[in-house]
């Protein structure tokens, strides 16, 4: 069994945010969610400051609190080190998103599918350039069930009334792909492998850089790991945060 | 049965304007909670002023979350006071021990009802949890112990204590004649049955007083093992949940004993003493929980990490300390209130309900307090801070709930004789 | 000397309580090495909870049992 985990090199992120795009185009999540988020920092004072970028996808924790908190085990940890939701089990307590320190957590207050970007009704405009498929498109691997219990984890389900959260695409890493974040990075800042392999790529990295993990005095062993840099101090201010806003 | 029009004692069976009128009320804010409701299954929890924390800038849990509490919270006193009343003996307490086990069933179904008003799949909740629910969640305990448990024992406690009123009443010829019968259960009031009665309400208190200590526990350790969050992570949230329940609770009781004391014509009944021993059990509890705030917030400001002191002064100085203020306010004036009617040695009705009011106020402001700011403003990795106006539809569906509370008991009230029927009275067998 | 209603009140309190420490420690903790693998965010039996619940119940249920038994050689 391999223990998935992923790299984030923090010297090479210029925070384009093209993961963000890559995710969810993959996943297809609504308006105002964002399973990869990218933070913008700002440090200290002109003519000084620094700007630099912390990709947060969810940690994958191993000691997951989110998974402890769900009162009827919709979001479990799978032997594989995927934190995941079964998107048919969760009952909508938002009991995980509160537990869980990153905020990597989105509910879905509406009906997904008045929560897209776009319209998407039978427009002759839209069809005419997309070869007549109405987006937004289902990925079918999105409908197929992982894992021993076949539950329906995957991305690109979204149901109302449910929690949802990135799955490291689980559907793409069951066909051996990367997620869709890291294979979209245009200065390949993401890595990621199994941490058993000690010829994996992110085994090498662990090896050879130093890195940090989020909040990891918090005692929630993420898996994701963050290469040469330091963890943001309560001191940096967000610039330019995304519009989510109360659009739900 | 005859035709002969007997009175039944406490107004059972009697309609009057005042009664209609209030009926009216709560049955009005019932239809208007239904439309909320309505509204919200439709559109989806959007309907809400709840959205995620974190980039959406929301708060996750919010005015549903805290009347759980709440309500959870007023329903702990009255079985309690209930089970103090067999357990230490506290006779003149008994005229009130029958409202105050209907308050705690209650408001423990307005708990249940506030939990399936916050879930986002309500049926899938009620189904999952049966099936799925896992030791490891403290939603477990609040769930099976509090919402099952809890309100079974409740039950089973209110039953065998009404059966011996349900035989009296059944004396008397009324249409309800057939529920008196099937309560009593063959009840005879005959000097055995009553020394068993007594024998198994007391144990059956013995029992319910730590599955009560336990319910409450969970219910703040929903709050108190959440380690990434600053302002709930704390070992003083579960006592001190215990404790507000306990404030809230007596505070009920007090009001509804002087509403039942006032709105039935009687002078002397329930007795001074009564609300004398309320009105004391709510100084303390109310003095314990001031003392605890105090704890909490010295050692949040003074030695807590950054986020826990940056949360401690927006709750103190900041955004949320007018609700703050209002809670504590209430709490202390409440406490003056108490305190010097303790010290004089002289007790006054309208007084005690005041504070009774008060305390009930400093209970939601609490809650409050406890559930939101940590969401929008405690996020230990910098994302901006977050911003929580509950809608009218969360307003309108709490305020139908309250309603549905209130139309329960008043419709209870003339089914039942809500307080103990006092003497056994004379036989009137057709 | 036990009465015979107290002997039942005893037999459901304890079934009950039975019930309930079987259904929390058996059946719904998922206990086990690993604790954090999958299999453990399943009850071993489904509906577990559900029993536990009824355990609950039923443990209350004695004082009820207690009080209804009827009376042997009584007036009715
Ligand atoms: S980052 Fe949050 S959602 Fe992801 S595994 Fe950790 S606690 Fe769970
Ligand atoms: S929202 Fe769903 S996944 Fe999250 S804790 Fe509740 S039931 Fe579990």
């Amino acid at each position: 069994m391999p223990r998935y985990a992923m790299t984030i090199d923090l010297s090479r992120c210029m925070g384009c945010r093209a993961c963000m795009v890559a995710c969810k185009v993959e996943n297809n999540t609504p308006e105002a969610h964002f399973w990869m988020y990218v933070f913008r920092f700002e440090e200290e004072e002109y003519p000084k400051t620094r700007v630099w970028f912390l990709p947060r996808p969810c940690q994958h924790c191993d000691n997951a609190p989110c998974v402890k908190v769900c009162p009827v085990g919709a979001r479990y940890k799978r032997d594989d080190g995927l934190v995941l939701t079964d998107f048919q089990r969760c009952i909508g307590c938002r009991y995980c998103e509160v537990a869980c320190p990153y905020g990597v957590n989105y509910f879905h207050w509406k009906h997904p599918d008045k929560a897209q970007y776009l319209d998407y009704t039978d427009d002759p405009e839209v069809k005419s350039r997309t070869n007549n498929t109405m987006p937004p498109y289902r990925n079918p691997d999105a409908d197929l069930r992982y894992g021993p219990e076949e539950r329906l984890t995957a991305g690109a389900h979204h149901y109302r009334g449910v929690i949802g959260k990135c799955t490291f695409c689980v559907h793409r890493v069951e066909k051996g792909l990367e997620p869709a974040c890291v294979a979209n990075c245009p200065v390949r800042v993401f890595e990621f492998g199994d941490l058993d392999d000690p010829n994996s790529i992110v085994s090498q990295k662990l090896r050879t850089n130093p890195h940090f993990r989020l909040l990891e005095e918090e005692g929630t062993k993420p898996r994701v790991y963050y290469l040469m840099g330091n963890p943001p101090s309560p001191e940096v201010r967000q610039v330019m945060p995304v519009k989510g806003g109360k659009r739900g | 049965m005859s035709g002969r029009a007997v009175a039944l004692p406490y107004g059972v069976g009697r309609i009057s304007l005042g009664w209609l009128a209030l009926v009216a009320i709560a049955a009005a804010l019932v239809g208007v909670g239904a439309f909320a409701y309505a509204i919200q299954e439709l559109e989806g929890p959007i309907a809400t002023g709840l959205r995620d924390w974190g980039t959406m800038g929301g708060a996750t849990w919010g005015l549903y979350v805290s009347f759980i509490v709440y309500f959870v919270g007023v329903s702990f006193a009255g079985i309690t006071v209930a089970a103090l009343i067999r357990i230490l003996g506290l006779t003149y307490l008994r005229p009130i021990s029958r409202v105050a086990e209907l308050l705690t069933i209650v408001s423990l179904i307005l708990g249940a009802l506030s939990v399936l008003a916050d879930l986002g799949q309500p049926l899938r909740g009620i189904a999952n949890l049966f099936r799925y629910a896992r030791p490891q969640s403290p939603f477990f305990g609040t769930f099976t112990m509090v919402i099952a448990g809890y309100l079974f024992a409740s039950l089973v406690y209110f039953y065998l204590a009404g059966r011996r009123d349900a035989y009296l009443m059944a004396q008397y010829p009324s249409p309800l004649r057939w529920l008196y019968r099937a309560w009593a259960a063959g009840y005879q009031d005959t000097p055995e049955e009553k020394a068993r009665h007594e024998r198994i309400s007391f144990w059956l208190a013995l029992g319910i007083l730590p599955l009560l200590v336990i319910a409450h526990s969970t219910l703040g350790l929903v709050f108190g093992l959440m380690g990434g969050r600053p302002g709930w992570f704390s070992a003083l949230q579960a006592p001190g949940f215990v404790v507000l329940a306990g404030v809230s609770g007596i505070g009920h009781i007090i009001v509804l004993a002087a509403l039942l004391r006032w709105s039935l014509g009687l002078r002397d009944q329930p007795e001074m003493a009564a609300f004398r021993w309320l009105g004391q059990a709510l100084l303390v509890l109310g003095i314990i929980y001031i003392y605890f705030t105090i704890v909490e917030m010295v050692t949040a400001g003074y030695a807590g990490r950054e986020h826990e002191q940056r949360l401690a002064k927006l709750v103190l100085v900041g955004y949320y300390a007018p609700f703050f203020w209002t809670g504590m306010g209430a709490l202390g004036l409440a406490i003056g209130l108490l305190a010097s009617q303790a010290l004089s040695g002289r007790w006054s009705i309208p007084l005690l309900v005041a504070s009774g009011i008060l305390a009930n106020v400093t209970a939601v402001a609490k809650r409050l307090i406890i559930v939101v700011p940590s969401l929008t403003h405690g996020s230990l990795l910098p994302y901006g801070i977050g911003m929580y106006i509950p809608t009218w539809v969360e307003g309108a569906i709490i305020a139908g709930l309250m309603g549905l509370g209130a139309l329960t008991i008043l419709l209870f009230m003339k089914a039942f004789p809500i307080m103990e029927v006092p003497a056994p009275v004379e036989e009137v067998r057709p | 000397m036990i009465s015979r209603r107290a002997w039942a009140a005893l037999l459901v309190l304890t079934a009950g309580i039975a019930l309930m420490v079987v259904s929390y420690l058996v059946l719904a903790a998922p206990w086990g090495f690993p604790p954090e693998s999958e299999k453990f965010s399943n009850p071993r039996l489904a509906f577990a909870p559900l029993l536990f619940i009824i355990g609950v119940m039923i443990a209350f249920l004695a004082a009820v049992v207690y009080e209804l038994w009827p009376q042997r050689g009584g007036k009715e």
